[in-house]
């Protein structure tokens, strides 16, 4: 095809072609217009809560720490679990090619998921709530969970402030979970303590703290008066 | 005395309609319009079904001393029943409403205690709930659905799915490409459909599971005290294992452990897995954990 193309013209062009500048710059006039569609996009009105946008306001810092608790303890858990954990099942595993419990490709070396989705987790920014004051002797597992014992803790004050204007029905469903929740926890706690480097009920005790916040996340959420 | 009777349940029956005023009203909404609908009374119903029409339709009734607001435009409508706290000072009746809405459009309900009914939905679905009982029917992308007490019913297979309940069952028939049940004691029963990324939690309440898992599955059970059931389709390819509290694996039972503190993990495969196959995991603090083929 380029047989049928005379070698001047197409010198000429190649000539043309190689005097284009390498990048244009858009009209500025033109670039501005977008520009102010952009910004003005960025600024969205938030949607009107009858009952709960200055509640939302007032929650969130609460809410976000929670989630960061949960992010910290759940950073913390997988460092212990990745120290305490076996790096390939035992030889009584008839499974011996199976991925080891630890490693990333296996739904239990996951990190747990937070609570109520990413969204909790956006609400920042943060406070972490302090731990209380623990011995010298005290593991990575006591001081994770008492980074959650202090989020419940916080949570659960603010439950209690709510409490009287809450449908009592609704309370007592709340209170019967959370004392399941914390026999639970009470529970694997202890069972921990007998057997510290035990990586099941440290995921066991996680599920269950978690429960227990976003339990009272929830109930946090819940509107008032209404109910 | 028959007289009596006929002139007493007419008197209830006019009360009981006096007690309640009807609505009607419809908006133009586009096919993947928002409806954000909130019911804060203690009772009544919301039905939504999805239809072809590019409109929002609610009709029923609602409780006297309640009050109703809706509107919005082409792109979302807002619905909204309330106490009136400066009308009367008791509620009288129900509000029971049945929304019509574009089939695929993005659903927000916020409810008490009102019942919870959608079908016909293909878009995205919120429901936040306290004692309501959600029942969804359809083909909804996604749903989230919370509840404290009420029951959560679902015959669908959204790619994402979130249920979650405090003391309220979750009933769930279908098939999802990433699901997670959580409960603290309500029952989890799944029936049905093939999984891939899953979660089921609870507190004390039981777990079963009878359906399939993908090849590349990977499934979670976490309970402390709550008895996992798992029933296996037979065509499935899964390793599977349970830590933790004593199980019984298609037949292969965990060693006895004379400390209750020193668990040990029983392994299984189900037919040929491959090395990065499915894998079930669960996990049990002191419940029963059962795996078998159905």
């Amino acid at each position: 095809m380029t047989d049928d193309l005379d070698p001047k013209r197409l010198a000429r062009l190649l000539d043309a072609v190689a005097r284009l500048p390498r990048s244009v710059d858009p009209n500025p006039a033109v670039w501005e217009a977008i520009r102010n569609r952009i910004e003005a996009r960025r600024v969205r009105p938030i949607a009107a809560s009858p009952a709960g946008a200055d509640t939302i306001v007032r929650r969130a810092p609460w809410l976000a720490a929670a989630a960061v608790v949960l992010m910290a303890a759940s950073s913390g858990l997988t460092a212990l679990l990745l120290r305490v954990r076996p790096a390939t099942p035992t030889d009584r595993s008839p499974i011996a090619a199976m991925p080891a419990a630890g490693q990333a490709s296996g739904p239990s070396a996951r990190p747990p998921a937070v609570a109520g989705g990413s969204a909790d987790s956006a609400r920042s920014p943060v406070t972490m709530p302090l731990p209380q004051v623990l011995p010298a002797s005290a593991s990575t597992a006591d001081l994770v969970f008492s980074r959650y014992d202090a989020a419940a803790t916080e949570l659960a004050t603010e439950l209690s402030a709510r409490r009287a204007r809450l449908n009592p029905q609704t309370v007592a469903v709340l209170d019967t979970c959370l004392r399941r929740i914390d026999a639970a926890i009470a529970e694997a706690r202890s069972a921990l303590r007998a057997d510290p480097g035990n990586a099941v009920i440290s995921e066991l005790l996680t599920v269950s703290y978690r429960q227990k916040l976003d339990l009272l996340k929830r109930a946090a959420d819940l509107p008032l008066g209404s109910l | 005395m028959r007289t009596l009777r006929s002139l007493a349940l007419f008197a209830a029956l006019s009360w009981r309609l006096s007690a309640q005023e009807q609505v009607s009203r419809s908006y133009a909404l586009s096919a993947e319009g928002s409806v954000r609908i909130t019911n804060l009374t203690d009772s009544g119903s919301i039905r939504v079904i999805g239809w072809d029409k590019d409109s929002v339709a609610v009709a029923g009734t609602i409780a006297r001393g309640s009050r109703f607001f809706s509107g919005g435009g082409y792109q979302g409508i807002k619905i909204f029943v309330d106490l009136d706290k400066n009308g009367f000072t008791r509620v009288a009746g129900m509000s029971d409403l049945v929304v019509r809405v574009p089939a695929r459009a993005r659903i927000w309900l916020n409810t008490a205690m009102a019942d919870i009914e959608l079908s016909a939905v293909s878009g995205q679905v919120d429901v936040m709930a306290v004692g309501s009982r959600v029942r969804v029917q359809g083909t909804p992308s996604e749903l989230r659905a919370e509840t404290m007490n009420g029951d959560v019913e679902v015959t669908a297979s959204p790619t994402y799915l979130r249920l979650k309940t405090a003391t309220g069952h979750i009933t769930w028939n279908g098939s999802s490409e990433d699901v997670a049940l959580t409960t603290v004691s309500g029952k989890i029963v799944i029936t049905g459909g093939t999984v891939n990324r899953a979660r089921f939690e609870s507190i004390d309440g039981d777990i079963r599971f009878s359906g399939g898992v993908t090849k590349s599955a990977s499934v979670t059970f976490d309970t402390h005290g709550g008895d996992v059931t798992v029933l296996l389709a037979k065509d499935t390819d899964a390793w599977v294992e349970s830590s933790g509290a004593p199980s019984d694996l298609f037949g292969k039972r965990s060693r006895p452990s004379a400390e209750r503190a020193s668990r040990e993990t029983n392994y299984a495969t189900v037919g040929k897995p491959v090395e990065a196959g499915a894998r079930i995991v669960v996990r049990s603090f002191k419940g029963r954990v059962t795996a078998s083929l159905q």
